[in-house]
């Protein structure tokens, strides 16, 4: 086991000697030997050799004092295959000359090793004149050279943008479009913000709804492009300027770089008094009119509806109302336009439809002339005209009346043109009346009436609930009235001594019993005598109520012998008996 | 039948001299209508202004004092008899739209009390029913509820006794909010009472006398609340919360 480890280990320090001994060289070359002032060029410089060239690369670059160097960077590849390592370092300088002549850039110099090697100088021969390709970006990499797939440095030559208008003498409210466009060749953590340029004096119409990306090739190398339209439609004369516009560009995750477009100017032009017309009303572009009626027989006072469309391309806003002349037998109300537009091949595309309430004010075949419209075409510089065909509308007689839909688009709002205020009541009886009736005296004390019936009510309720329940106590509580009722009787309703006789003995013996709750029929005159004389009744009332109850007896089984007269000494004395014990019981 | 008859003549001889006083209200209130519409509005206003003297009580009068008095120039007296004629028929399109007209061309800008759909709510209903008319529909609930109450008292039948249970609650409900409501308008008639500045100009001070500090300058028809009095002083608020003392006189209650 311990020979093995030996054997490994001796291979490999013998295999890394092997390595470090690859021989090294290096490679210098610039992109292009003559370049202009305002030009910049790249130095690239390849160094290869073994696994060590990473680590003790040291470089001696010559002095530069005729460039300016603009950027440098520096990528490595490290390669191995079987029983050789490579390593290739490339060292990038974009360099900006600071005056015109002729320079050579002096040998690079690179220690490796104990050893050094040296490139082949060059030449470079700078002009005195300025590029003429400006807005064209003039660096160009070698053609051999290879973007590494994670490239990521940034500058203005690998990403940049540009804007352009495509006409710089437009006519007011022609169109003029703005192309915005963002180059870029390295790759972007995300989604650039656009930031639309300042068109103060125009109308802006979006020819696209996003941006669209394509691929453009300069100078050999390829090129994303995103491109932005707008189409601009100046609203007036006079020199005009587009604004910049911004692209925030995520370079990486937590920043962005804002690019910046040129400005465009523009020259607006008025359109040409000469050959105007006096029936133009503004449309600019190339349009075509026609027209439509929604019927073509009608009865008088029946109206028609007829729709001029103007139709084509240009600034639909700028379309006026056409004038509708030489109608006869029709009274024209205008009713309203309305607009749409959209965008056919980066121009802008739309139609304007005008409507118009004819009423017919005479019977017969009327003719409607060709309805005539004047436009100003930007490409000819010169006002053409257009028409409508003729229409024809057979009007018939009738009693029809104004009840179109389309009427409101006749009529017009009331406005108010004087304020004052309403006139005086005249029609209105003089009734006297009592601004605060909540003060009535007699409906504050009524509110107290409520309540306390209520009150009575519900306890008179309750008394009748239990006379209807409780015998006892509708006894006990009727037991007066009743024995009250029995004297009455005897006094008026009872010729019969006997009838008398007996009622007035049950006047007493009744009312005990319905006060006490006890049957009538067991209560005898001892009975009676002892319940009054436990109720501490006065032993005189006993005794006359005893002298009672005996004659009463007597009478009933001598009824001849009783008179008048003592029938009524009866009652007065039995009224008294009673009065007496109903106090007590 | 002799008291029944009896009571007939009495109700008779009793508005007999109502009827004859009313008849001369009448004929003097057209007497007004007549002159304000040849355009005597200071006649008018006065033939007006006599039958409120006499305690005639009616919005057609307030109402066309209030137009003779805008006619006349008397923007003050106008918003006044308007304000009077309001209170009692809140829902009149004339008055409120004379006062609507005649609030927009006083000095001082007023805000409408009445905006804000939440108004009526919070103040008992105002501009929706007079205090009068809140005051009739409390009286016939409480009426019916009694009656109600009394039927149910006496009634042994379940149905019967269902339905004014159920009846009963809502309509208990609904005389609550109308009580509330009532309640509101009283507080805001006897308690937040409502006054019209009657001169073209006032100083309002911060105390009841000449030596006090001007705090503002209220003008003619302004509709302020009024507050304690002191002497010949009176202390007034306005809605925007700003109070100070004006003279008893140039201020008129609603």
């Amino acid at each position: 086991m311990i020979k093995h480890i030996l054997l490994i280990t001796v291979i490999l320090f013998l295999s890394v000697r092997l390595l470090c001994a690859q021989d090294v060289s290096i490679e210098a070359s610039v992109d292009k030997d003559t370049v202009h002032l305002d030009e910049t060029f790249t130095l690239t410089v390849v160094l290869r050799g073994g696994a060590e060239l990473s680590m003790t690369a040291n470089i001696d670059m010559p002095e530069l004092d005729d460039f300016e160097i603009i950027n440098q960077s520096r990528n490595t590849v490290f390669s191995i295959i079987p029983g050789q390592a490579e390593s290739t370092q490339t060292l990038q300088y974009i360099l900006q000359p600071v005056k015109s002549g002729k320079f050579v850039i002096d040998s690079i110099a690179f220690h490796s090793g104990g050893k050094t090697v040296k490139s082949n100088p060059i030449q470079v021969t700078v002009e005195n004149t300025v590029s003429p390709t400006v807005s064209v970006p003039t660096y160009v990499p070698p053609r051999s050279y290879q973007l590494p797939d994670k490239y990521s440095y940034y500058d203005d030559k690998d990403m940049w943008t540009e804007q352009h208008v495509d006409i710089e003498n437009p006519y007011v409210n022609q169109q003029v479009t703005l192309t915005f466009k963002f180059y870029y060749r390295v790759n972007i953590s995300g989604e650039a913000q656009y930031q639309p340029p300042d068109t103060t004096g125009f109308k802006v119409v979006e020819l696209h709804k996003s941006s669209i990306s394509s691929t453009e090739t300069i100078n050999g190398i390829d090129f994303n492009v995103d491109c932005v339209k707008l189409a601009l439609f100046p609203v007036s004369a006079g020199d005009k300027t587009v604004g910049q516009t911004l692209l925030n560009v995520p370079v990486d995750f937590f920043d962005y770089k804002t690019l910046k477009s040129n400005k465009s100017n523009v020259h607006v032009r008025s359109l040409p008094a000469e050959g105007r017309p006096s029936s133009f009303s503004g449309a600019v572009g190339e349009f075509i009119i026609y027209g439509k009626l929604d019927r073509e027989e009608v009865e008088i006072n029946q109206p028609v509806s007829l729709e001029l469309t103007v139709e084509g391309f240009g600034n639909v806003d700028s379309i006026g109302q056409p004038v509708l002349t030489g109608i006869n037998g029709f009274k024209v109300y205008p009713s309203g336009s309305a607009a749409d537009s959209t965008v056919k091949d980066n121009l802008v595309y739309g139609q304007k439809k005008f409507k118009y309430v004819l009423m017919p004010s005479r019977a017969g075949i009327i003719d409607i002339p060709e309805i005539k419209y004047t436009y100003f075409n930007p490409g000819d510089g010169t006002y053409e005209n257009i028409k409508t065909k003729p229409f024809k509308i057979k009007v018939l007689e009738g009693k029809g009346s104004f009840s179109s839909p389309d009427q409101a688009g006749a009529q017009q709002e009331i406005k108010i043109t004087g304020q004052d205020i309403s006139h005086i009541k005249t029609d209105v009886s003089l009734n006297n009346e009592n601004p605060f009736l909540y003060k009535n005296l007699a409906l504050r004390i009524f509110i107290f009436i409520p309540p306390i019936g209520l009150l009575i009510s519900f306890f008179y309720k309750k008394h009748l609930n239990r006379l209807n329940s409780d015998l006892g106590f509708a006894r006990f509580t009727r037991a007066y009235k009743k024995a009250r009722l029995n004297l009455s009787k005897a006094g008026n309703e009872t010729p019969d001594n006997l009838q008398f006789y007996s009622l007035i003995s049950r006047v007493i013996t009744d009312y005990i019993a319905d006060k006490l709750n006890l049957p009538s029929a067991g209560l005898t005159r001892d009975h009676i005598c002892s319940i009054l004389e436990e109720k501490k009744m006065d032993s005189d009332i006993i005794e006359e109520f005893k002298r009672l109850y005996e004659k009463c007896e007597y009478a009933r089984f001598a009824p001849a012998s009783s008179s008048e007269q003592d029938r009524t000494t009866v009652l007065s004395l039995t009224e008294k008996i009673l009065n007496d014990i109903a106090k007590i019981i | 039948m002799n008291k029944k008859i009896f009571f007939i003549l009495l109700m008779i001889l009793l508005c007999c001299p109502f009827c004859s006083g009313n008849q001369d209200c009448e004929n003097k209130f057209k007497e007004g209508n007549s002159l304000y519409e040849k355009g005597d509005y200071t006649g008018a206003l006065k033939c007006y202004e006599e039958l409120i003297k006499s305690g005639v009580v009616n919005y057609a009068l307030y109402y066309n004092a209030g137009n003779a008095s805008f006619k006349t120039g008397s923007v003050g007296k106008a918003v006044l008899y308007y304000e009077r004629a309001l209170r009692i028929a809140p829902r009149d399109e004339d008055i409120k739209q004379s006062l609507t007209y005649i609030r927009s061309v006083t000095v001082d800008k007023q805000t409408d009390e009445n905006s804000g759909f939440a108004y009526p709510l919070f103040s008992g209903l105002n501009g929706i029913l007079s205090i009068n008319e809140l005051t009739i529909i409390v009286f016939v609930l409480y009426v019916m509820l009694f009656l109600g109450g009394l039927v149910y008292i006496f009634s042994d039948r379940f149905s019967i006794k269902f339905f004014l249970k159920v009846t009963g609650i809502v309509m208990l409900c609904i005389f609550f909010i109308s009580s509330l409501f009532l309640c509101i308008r009283i507080y805001e008639q006897d308690w937040l009472k409502k006054g019209i500045i009657m001169v073209s100009q006032e100083k309002a001070r911060s105390g009841p006398g000449e030596d006090y500090t001007e705090v503002f300058t209220i003008h003619e028809g302004s509709r302020v609340y009024l507050r304690d009095t002191l002497q010949d002083w009176r202390k007034i608020t306005l809605p925007n919360g700003y109070s100070g003392w004006i003279k008893n006189k140039s201020v008129e209650e609603i």
